[in-house]
């Protein structure tokens, strides 16, 4: 009889329990942001003017030669929204050495992206396309003269103020 | 009328809005260098040979002399600057170890398109000047050179004892100034 009285008890206890009723609900939204991060775009002169490059003499500054590092691009991007092209566009004039001596060196630019070089004159550009979120990418600048500039330095006036000027410029269409 | 005419000047404005590169940065990379003048003197004897000094009509004082060598003065890349270079002969009487007779002689000096009638006598001593413009291009300056005895040399050699190793040694020498 007892037995029977504890089993009821506890068939009401679980029956309760499994039909116990929601009494209330509701729900909350973890509200999140990331700013568009920066954009850095830096050009580095490598070769200081001291190290000036014996147009005549130095193997690598020929016609085929491998060309001579001269500086370098970096793009560092954080945080963009979408994927942006990107134009790198080189822009520079040939060798003078100013003063009264008319002699121009043509040359052309060599970019490295590490893998390979391309060759570059002047008005030519670099394209390369960021990614969403991080992206970064950099490039070195090389010299050489062109067989032209080759030519034209055998004959030129000695002097130690050759210099010319690489503009180097970012943009987007 | 009005409203069409601003709608498309609009529309030029956009379009070259959206065409025209948007430049985001910019630096500049500077590409120094140097051209060392190329300068180059030679000195060459020619046709080295042993002269008969009372035989050889051209090697009298007033013969037209005999062509014992040249010299060159080659400037590729000529200094930014106008430059003037001296050429000076230093020489002594023709001698030998056999014998204490001297001989005088003295250096003919002509360009290489020159006639030997041109020729310019050099004493020891006596230099000439050439000078490189300061224009680009090759600067090539040959002369050549030729001997012949002074007249006490030649009078020397009538009585001079006899040998065949009579020489002397002229040295060339080029300066900056």
């Amino acid at each position: 009889m007892k037995k029977i009285l504890v089993l009821s008890v506890l068939l009401v206890l679980v029956v309760f329990g499994v039909s116990a009723a929601t009494v209330g609900t509701g729900s909350l939204n973890v509200f999140g942001l990331i700013g568009e991060g920066d954009l850095e775009f830096s050009v580095n002169q490598t070769l200081l003017v001291a190290d000036r490059i014996d147009l005549i003499n130095d193997a690598d500054v020929q016609s085929t030669g491998s060309g001579v590092e001269v500086g370098n691009w970096v793009f560092d991007a954080e945080n963009q929204a979408a994927a942006v092209d990107y134009t790198v566009t080189y822009t520079y004039d040939a060798l003078t050495q100013g003063g009264a001596s008319p002699d121009t060196i043509a040359y052309e630019l060599l970019i490295d992206d590490g893998t390979s070089a391309a060759t570059k004159v002047s008005g030519e550009t670099t394209t390369f396309t960021a990614t969403s979120g991080n992206y970064n990418t950099s490039r070195d600048v090389l010299v050489r003269l062109t067989a032209a500039g080759e030519t034209a330095a055998a004959s030129a006036a000695a002097s130690s103020n050759y210099n010319s000027t690489v503009t180097v410029e970012l943009s987007t269409l | 009328m009005k409203k069409s005419l601003i709608i498309v000047i609009t529309m030029v404005f956009i379009g070259m809005g959206l065409s025209a590169a948007d430049p985001i940065g910019s630096g500049s990379i500077s590409f120094n260098g140097l051209i060392e003048a190329g300068l180059y003197f030679t000195v060459s004897e020619v046709d080295p040979q042993v002269y008969n000094l009372i035989e050889n009509e051209d090697l009298q004082p007033d013969g037209d002399g005999v062509d014992i060598g040249t010299w060159t003065l080659r400037v590729d890349n000529p200094p930014v600057e106008e430059t003037d270079y001296t050429v000076t002969y230093s020489y002594d009487s023709l001698s030998s170890e056999e014998t204490s007779d001297t001989i005088e002689f003295i250096i003919l000096e002509r360009k290489d398109d020159e006639t030997l009638d041109v020729a310019v006598e050099k004493e020891h001593l006596s230099s000439s000047s050439i000078t490189i413009s300061s224009g680009s291009g090759l600067n090539v300056d040959t002369r050549i050179l030729s001997a012949r005895l002074t007249v006490d040399g030649a009078a020397d050699a009538l009585l001079a004892a006899a040998s065949e190793f009579y020489q002397a040694e002229i040295t060339i020498a080029l300066a900056a100034e």
